[in-house]
């Protein structure tokens, strides 16, 4: 008995079920003695010829796998497609969701907006581990538990006609593009038209920094949506500029509503209580969600293929 | 210029439900692993080593062969023979595999209608 044939039975034995193993230890014995017999009767070298039988034998773990009958694939093709599709569904509502919680509740606890982002950010990756891992546990267990047949999991398989997903179409509404661009053109007009009124809530410094950056983002926005019009479909070069227009629309509410522009003098013992703190708050809240939701769409516009309009 | 590889991963495909057939139909005469490596071989259907050992247990859980220790050898060995559900088994498959035989025959070149 050599050394490296014990060594590769006992390998071969670690990973089969204790039942069944002294069974295949005695068959796998016999099997490579009878072969190694044969080799040496043949003219070989005693140590050689195991080699070869061993080598020709292959990875001990696959064979002892081979010979219980365990799947040599995490997940295999009768739940594949399930698995991609609990994933998938569930990788598009949770890390957003978690994300726009954590974003809302930095916010309100007083972190900064770049600070806020990262949070969110942060609480989209851990949770989207999370539910890559978590459902590929689950499948995996179902895939080598013995009784799991594809009829279990049937609801989540089912498949059927009605289930084909619409044709996405990444043009853009003219009407929209152009309501959006009267609709900045008259809020750019009205801000020129009011510059040399005197308001009491805003801050006197507003027409010097505030204000004018308000209009170079509209009239960035006014720009991109000509664009828009002209170029007629989402392009990752589109999405990166609206995504970028968004960003800067949050910071500059983030930077207006954190107290540069407005005269806290004019709103006297107001200015300092919780009630406009936490009102201020959950308003940059929303208009940070709207600003991360429409740079999305953006992105989302443009995975759909090239089709006429309407 | 066929390309080799994929011949081989085609042949290997073309042949992978026969082994069952082969060995049911070798296992009618009681036999062990390596020996019946050795009858498959010089039968022109050549099978690797750990491709026939865990098959034969396959077949011994699904009821088609039964096994045996004999201890009269020079070494204990297992022998495997057809079971009676692997006899009618390996018959009904033997069937098909002529059928497909006789379609295969009719799309041969030079012979079409």
């Amino acid at each position: 008995m050599s050394e490296i044939k014990e060594r590769y039975v006992a390998t071969v034995l670690s990973s089969i079920p204790e039942s069944r193993r002294s069974d295949v230890d005695r068959e796998l014995r016999a099997a490579i003695e009878d072969e190694v017999e044969a080799r040496v009767e043949q003219g070989e070298e005693q140590p050689a010829a195991e080699t070869i039988v061993l080598t020709n034998l292959g990875d001990p773990a696959r064979l002892a796998a081979d010979y219980s009958d365990r799947p040599l694939y995490l997940i295999g093709p009768r739940f594949y497609l399930a698995w991609l599709r609990v994933m998938r569904k569930l990788l598009a509502v949770i890390p957003p969701l978690a994300g726009m919680v954590a974003l809302v509740v930095h916010l309100l606890t007083g972190e900064d907006l770049v600070g806020s982002i990262l949070g969110g950010l942060w609480a989209v990756f851990i949770t989207a581990v999370n539910v890559v891992a978590w459902t590929t546990l689950g499948f995996a267990v179902a895939e080598r538990a013995a009784e799991t047949s594809p009829a279990d999991l049937e609801p989540l398989t089912r498949w059927s006609l009605d289930r084909l997903p619409r044709v996405p179409d990444r043009h853009f509404n003219p009407g929209e593009v152009i309501g959006s661009m009267v609709a900045i053109a008259v809020v750019f007009v009205l801000i020129l038209g009011v510059r040399n009124v005197t308001f009491p809530f805003l801050d006197p410094d507003a027409w010097n920094v505030g204000i004018p950056v308000l209009l170079g983002l509209l009239a960035f926005s006014f720009i991109l949506a000509l664009v828009k019009l002209r170029v007629g479909t989402w392009s990752y070069a589109l999405a990166t500029a609206n995504a970028i227009l968004n960003f800067g629309f949050a910071a500059w509410w983030a930077w207006a509503l954190g107290g540069s522009l407005l005269n806290l003098d004019y709103f006297g013992y107001w200015a300092g209580s919780n009630w406009l703190t936490v009102s201020v708050r959950i308003t940059l809240a929303i208009i940070v969600a709207i600003c991360i939701w429409d740079a999305y769409k953006g992105f989302v516009g443009v995975g759909g293929p090239e089709i006429g309009p309407g | 210029m066929v390309d080799q590889d994929l011949l081989a991963t085609l042949r290997q495909e073309l042949r992978r439900g026969s082994v069952v057939l082969v060995c049911l139909l070798a296992l009618r005469d009681p036999n062990y692993g390596y020996a019946l490596l050795g009858i498959l071989e010089s039968a022109g259907v050549e099978t690797d080593a750990n491709t026939l050992y865990p098959l034969l247990r396959r077949l011994e859980r699904q009821g088609l062969v039964s096994s045996e220790w004999v201890t009269d050898d020079p070494r204990p060995r297992k022998y495997y023979r057809t079971t009676d559900t692997g006899s009618e088994v390996a018959g009904l498959l033997l069937d098909d595999w002529s059928a497909i035989s006789k379609s295969i025959e009719h799309f041969k070149p030079g012979d079409r209608k």
